[in-house]
């Protein structure tokens, strides 16, 4: 029973890590269409900047300021330098920007905190606590925690003026241009918030994780599985990064290690094959009706 | 596709190369003189221990080139962790005709990349324990994998009475190498391994795996896995409260892993294997390799900003030193000559020990004994047991 618990208890914790990262592809993919992969990038800065100024004595607060600040910096500049010119190519255009992006990041972060793996301090400390029988970290309830307020922060934001405005900017950026919403502007705050929300994951997670430049990849694959599981939409993504979780920790339990990670590949291969012979239903369908009447076509995904 | 996804695309290739092309020939192509090619993984998980092996390698060609006066010309390549990469700097490298080559690192690695330099006939120095036999052209400076990963552990717990042993290894090459060693091993001391967990390079969080461990009372912990997956493993303990003590993998043996393990030491201690390069102020006396080990140390502190050297360091400062004393004894670099030279070396002492290899054996560190250290607190280690090898059962033989 209390390993039962154990395994839930983990499951729940690693998906509230999942689920916090799948919110910055949630995010990006709402405002730009593209997807994300710098955000591993933006967890690893946030744990060796923070890390970095601590180390030279900044008291934590102003450290995780300064470096979620400059997560965002980074992203506006990428963004004003390259990320804007390629918004209105294809989508594979700015996948492989992205991608290209978050290679020469690992890079760059290699070469300014050095390749060694670096951890921080945990906000809450003292020994772990129980629960149902399992045993947890004092920094994973902050973890799980903020996750819920960042989750809870997003859709409600998602649900505000600037929320419609994103999702008419993502829609459709000329319509959205005729009502007065700049499609720019709103894409370039949704890249910077994305990013300051990564930097933030990154402080969140480090007091649980040692990390190096090059552990930003694993950790951001899982939030675009989490992402991609749920749909792209907040409260998908955040109830998928969940299920990701508890989904590895069971099967790592009760069946094989060997078999977490192949367990959520193929929860995810099954998922997007199900969408795409949902979608083909879906044009079939919207075939028949433009035949008739001219109906548009939304190409991109439904949001919370 | 835009411009700009071509630039950007390009830009990142770029920036890659820049951590590719570490190092150039630093000299002009001659003949008769020794070309060393090098590659360590600069980049990638593997990059802290590439990053320290390139500063190794950097020291140990100044001073060979100051002991034997011979010039050694060196190329040094990024291997990013990457298979396919060492495959490729392998061939360049053979094309360049290279007197030798050093490295690469991860087994993954060496595996492909050992078959071409057999084919060439050039002598490669992987600086591995892992690979289970050597050829005419692979050499190891490092003991072979059943004894180092093997039998000096399992010797170890046999001494503290621990019988039953948990295995938590990571899902690659290196991490089965590990988990079937001590499985091989463990009969011969009389222990049992109880649980056996696997994990990818990277995961964060073990827990999952460390509750069924925890199921199974394992009197110690065995992290079969390299670099900073111990410190997963160790927070994972703290975690469940597990008490036992750790065993940790021969790769994970840093004082920057040192450092981030001190706040989460398990009750029962974390001890592993040590070479003299990890611990120069604590070598017993008259043990092979504790002077020059000592000078190699204070150096590479000097050289590095006050960053202490590992035993990965070491392997790198005695191949590159082995290399050019047999440069000089053949008086010639050409890759055959330098193989059959090597393979007449034998009594010489380097940072790790005495070396004596043959043609029927490549390994060449002749251990005399195995020094065992506990992690402290304060992030460093303390010695706190030397095994006698002549204890341990005789290692599988290496092909030769």
């Amino acid at each position: 029973m209390a390993e039962t618990a154990q395994f839930l208890i983990t499951g729940v914790i690693a998906g509230a890590a999942y689920a916090l990262l799948s919110l910055t592809w949630a995010l990006v993919r709402k405002v730009s269409g593209q997807l994300f992969f710098v955000s591993g990038c933006m967890v690893v800065l946030g744990v060796l900047g923070t890390n970095a100024l601590t180390e030279r004595g900044w008291p934590m607060a102003p450290a995780v300021v300064v470096v979620v600040a400059s997560a965002g910096a980074v992203t506006l500049a990428a963004d004003v330098l390259i990320l804007r010119r390629v918004a209105r190519q294809t989508e594979l255009s700015g996948t492989l920007v992205m991608l290209a992006l978050a290679f020469a990041m690992e890079e760059l972060l290699s070469l300014g905190f050095g390749p060694e793996p670096r951890q921080l301090a945990p906000a809450v400390a003292g020994p772990p606590v129980s629960f149902l029988g399992a045993s947890l970290q004092r920094q994973q309830l902050v973890i799980v925690a903020a996750t819920a307020v960042l989750i809870t922060a997003l859709v409600l934001a998602g649900r505000s003026r600037w929320g419609k405005a994103m999702r008419a900017c993502a829609e459709n950026p000329t319509g959205a241009m005729l009502v007065g919403i700049h499609p720019t502007a709103v894409r370039t705050i949704g890249l910077i918030i994305a990013a300051a929300l990564g930097a933030l994951s990154g402080v969140l997670l480090g007091p649980v994780a040692a990390m190096a430049p090059a552990s930003g990849f694993l950790l951001s694959l899982k939030g675009f599985i989490a992402a991609a599981l749920g749909g792209w939409g907040f409260l998908g993504a955040t109830v998928a990064g969940l299920f990701l979780g508890l989904t590895e920790s069971l099967t790592a339990g009760y069946i094989s290690s060997d078999l977490k990670d192949v367990v959520s590949l193929a929860l995810l291969l099954l998922v997007l094959l199900g969408k795409d012979s949902i979608r083909l239903r879906r044009v079939g369908r919207v075939r028949i009706s433009d035949d008739r009447r001219e109906a548009p076509v939304s190409t991109h995904p439904a949001t919370d | 596709m835009s411009r700009i996804a071509l630039l950007a695309v390009g830009a990142s290739v770029v920036v890659g190369a820049v951590g590719c092309s570490a190092g150039q020939p630093s000299a002009q192509k001659d003949e008769n003189s020794v070309y060393i090619g090098a590659m360590f993984d600069l980049t990638g998980p593997f990059a802290p221990v590439g990053t320290a092996e390139r500063q190794a390698f950097t020291l140990a060609v100044a001073q060979a080139e100051r002991d034997t006066g011979i010039r050694l010309r060196t190329r040094v390549e990024d291997s990013r962790t990457s298979p396919d990469t060492a495959v490729k700097i392998t061939r360049e490298y053979l094309r360049d005709k290279v007197s030798a080559i050093v490295g690469p690192t991860p087994t993954q690695l060496c595996d492909p990349a050992h078959r071409l330099s057999d084919a060439a006939r050039t002598p490669m120095f992987c600086i591995t324990p892992f690979p289970e036999s050597t050829t005419p052209s692979l050499f190891l400076v490092d003991a072979p994998r059943v004894t180092l990963v093997g039998d000096v552990p399992a010797q170890f717990m046999q001494k503290r009475g621990w019988r039953r042993v948990a295995c938590i290894y990571t899902a690659d090459a290196g991490g089965k190498g590990y988990a079937d060693a001590i499985s091989r091993a463990a009969p011969r001391y009389g222990l049992e391994v109880v649980a056996s967990e696997s994990f990818q390079q990277g995961d964060t969080d073990l827990t999952a795996q460390l509750t069924k461990i925890r199921a199974a009372k394992p009197d110690v912990v065995y992290s079969c896995s390299s670099g900073a997956n111990l410190i997963a493993v160790l927070k994972g303990m703290a975690q469940l409260r597990m008490p036992q003590p750790v065993f940790a993998g021969h790769a994970s043996v840093n004082y920057d892993l040192a450092h981030l393990a001190a706040s989460n030491l398990p009750e029962g201690g974390v001890y592993s294997d040590a070479s003299p390069v990890l611990i120069p102020d604590q070598v017993p006396s008259g043990m092979a390799g504790a002077a020059k080990a000592k000078q190699f140390v204070d150096a590479y502190v000097k050289a590095n900003g006050g960053k202490r050297p590992d035993t990965v360091a070491g392997y790198v400062a005695d191949t590159v030193a082995l290399i050019a004393q047999a440069a000089k004894a053949a008086g010639k670099g050409d890759p055959k000559s330098l193989a059959r030279r090597i393979e007449k070396t034998c009594g010489y002492e380097g940072v790790l020990g005495r070396y004596c290899f043959s043609p029927d054996n490549h390994r060449g560190l002749a251990s005399e004994s195995n020094m065992i250290v506990r992690w402290t607190p304060a992030g460093s280690f303390r010695l706190t047991e030397v095994l006698s090898a002549r204890q341990t059962p005789a290692p599988s033989p290496s092909a030769g």
